[in-house]
């Protein structure tokens, strides 16, 4: 879809700012949730680790550091222990998770880390260590799960927690804890209150460009998926608009034709009584007229809607190739059989499986098969096959014998409403829209057409599908 | 030979039909829309009836009174045959055709395609027919 179009149908900003949720949706915020416990088991060994790192000093003198292991120690358990809980009330909860106790489980675990990054950085000897910049993924994940004003919240809860410990270790309330070991030079921090003072401003003021940073851009991402989501809801109803629109109109097309058509049966069947035989064969003719005046317009009809469609508004499913095509090879020797043409099917050797729609599929292959037998001569044959190319793809070819196209024509007949000489000679009836029609449906299915043809020899159609891979359910024909 | 009511919107199929179906001893009666379908089908009794599928003034109309006729206690055994301009035949990527026929979605015996060679209707009629006296 082009830049303009899609702007043309993106909602109004003052308008998706009322209906846009503030936060994630409740199946979003459900897998932050499992996400958020499953990470803190992984800063629970992190924690583990440290407190074995300090329970061996060699290891941390070889730093010049000297840490407490019992600062680790309280922060694993701490961490594990609420992990646990968090866990268990998740699990045990109603599902899908309600959305308010989704929050609470979010909004406590964000605290409860909060109180444990205070008391690890505490114990780390507080700005001795970086440990007060992991507050800062805490305060991003707060404007992904909550309102902004909630968020600000936090974020002040984050700057309370962060510059609590050096705020009473300045004031004498705790004692000064430091990393730095004997021997080594002291950061003369927390002696001097002024210094405490500009630590905690400055962390104050990075937590709060932080949110505001953060949170401008989530609101504004999330404000933009509301718009494209709106878009896409209107792009359906239209969708489904035409798709009405077109159903009314082919019924008010098809509908003249239908009873002039009856009338046709009636005066051919003497049900008004017996008719001469020029105006039979006249009757008749008129019927034949009113035949292709219908295929036309339901053709153009079936082009339009096709040409409207964008491959995204499609539901492809994962279909086997080789059924669809076996069930339109075996309609297509219908038509075939009384000009003794046969239609030779090459299976493939292992199922064919490609993203696509029945009812795509079947008007492609129907128009490249219909073309086939109208086009080859009485007696001919019709090659029909699939094969797995090496590369990813899936080659369907159907060849017949018949009158070809000429060289100077094969660039145009993807044209609507284009036959060449050849073919108009050949049957004059046809409308000139069957390959056409393929070629849209080609573009739907993501696929590639090509076509070889010499005239007097024949024409071979090649079709080239994206073989599905993976472990996607290959759906067969349901009838 | 059967008392069959044809409903649809169009004069000319009306006539049309009527010439095939009377031609071959139908007593046939007619409705041009489908407003108070069980009382008009309770009054004129049809071994069958004929029923088109979209209406001017509803486009679902035919599936509606099929619902509804295969619903009442009064009309539910009387066979219906659809006939309708636009099918799953037309290539419009939506449509129906008699392999939609369901107690749900239509509730009918059977689905034709206008225009219908006389032969294939009056066939048709004689099977259901048939079907209904067993």
């Amino acid at each position: 879809m082009t830049g303009p179009r899609l702007r043309g149908l993106l909602p109004s900003t003052e308008g998706t700012l009322a209906r846009c949720p503030e936060t994630l949706r409740a199946n979003e915020l459900a897998e932050r949730l499992h996400w958020f416990i499953h990470t803190r088991w992984i800063a629970v060994l992190l924690c583990l680790a440290g407190m074995v790192w300090a329970l061996h000093p060699p290891w941390s003198h070889a730093f010049g550091l000297h840490v407490d292991y019992r600062f680790f120690l309280t922060v694993t358990l701490c961490l594990a222990g609420t992990n646990l809980i968090y866990g268990r009330v998740a699990r045990q909860a109603e599902q899908p998770v309600p959305r308010p106790l989704l929050h609470r489980l979010l909004r406590a675990q964000v605290l409860t880390d909060f109180l444990n990054l205070a008391l690890l950085s505490y114990g780390l000897g507080g700005i001795e260590t970086p440990i007060l910049i992991l507050f800062m993924p805490h305060i991003i994940l707060s404007t992904l799960f909550f309102t902004r004003i909630q968020s600000l919240a936090m974020t002040l809860a984050a700057i309370l927690c962060a510059t609590l410990p050096m705020v009473l270790e300045a004031a004498g309330i705790i004692p000064t804890v430091s990393i730095v070991a004997a021997g080594h030079k002291a950061l003369p921090i927390g002696a001097s209150p002024v210094i405490t003072a500009g630590y905690a401003l400055a962390i104050a003021g990075a937590f709060l460009v932080c949110w505001y940073l953060v949170s401008a851009i989530t609101f504004s991402l999330r404000l933009r998926e509301c718009q494209l989501e709106e878009a896409f809801a209107q792009l359906q109803l239209l969708d489904q608009e035409k798709s009405r629109v077109t159903l009314r109109a082919t019924h008010e097309l098809k509908a003249p034709f239908a009873a002039i058509k009856s009338y046709v049966y009636a005066l051919r069947d003497g049900y008004c009584g017996p008719l001469p035989d020029p105006a039979r064969q006249v009757v008749l003719r008129i019927g034949e007229r009113c035949d292709r005046l219908m295929d036309k317009i339901t053709g153009i009809i079936h082009l339009s809607n096709l040409r409207s469609a964008s491959p995204r508004t499609r539901e492809l499913t994962a279909l086997d190739l080789q059924p669809l095509l076996a069930r339109e090879v075996q309609e297509a020797q219908l038509p075939a059989t009384p000009r003794h043409i046969t239609l030779r099917l090459q299976d493939a050797a292992a199922p064919c499986p490609i993203l696509a729609t029945e009812e795509l599929i079947h008007t492609l292959l129907s128009n490249l098969l219909t073309n086939a037998v109208i086009y080859s001569h009485d007696g001919g044959a019709i090659d029909v096959g699939l094969e797995e190319e090496p590369n990813g793809w899936i080659a369907l070819w159907v060849q017949d014998q018949g009158i070809g196209i000429p060289e100077d024509q094969l660039d145009r007949i993807f044209t609507e409403h284009f036959r060449s000489n050849n073919a108009v000679q050949h049957n004059p009836n046809g409308n000139g829209l069957g390959l056409a029609l393929a070629r849209e449906t080609v573009r739907l299915l993501g696929a590639r057409i090509a076509v070889q043809s010499r005239p007097g020899q024949g024409s071979r159609f090649s079709v080239h599908f994206r073989h599905v891979s993976g472990h996607t359910e290959i759906l067969g024909p349901p009838r | 030979m059967a008392r069959i009511l044809l409903i649809d919107d169009d004069q000319d199929i009306i006539d049309s039909l009527t010439l095939v179906l009377a031609g071959n001893g139908h007593a046939v009666t007619v409705r041009m829309d489908t407003a108070d379908l069980v009382a008009g089908v309770r009054q004129t009794d049809p071994d069958l009836v004929i029923l088109d599928i979209m209406f001017p003034e509803d486009a679902q109309a035919g599936f509606k009174a099929a619902r509804l006729l295969s619903q009442h206690p009064a009309t539910r055994e009387i066979p219906i045959l659809v006939l309708s301009a636009v099918n799953q035949r037309s290539n419009l990527s939506f449509g129906f055709s008699e392999a939609d026929i369901s107690a749900d979605f239509m509730p009918v015996q059977a689905f034709l395609e206008k225009p219908v060679e006389p032969r294939i209707l009056l066939e048709r009629i004689d099977r259901l027919l048939r079907q209904a006296q067993h």
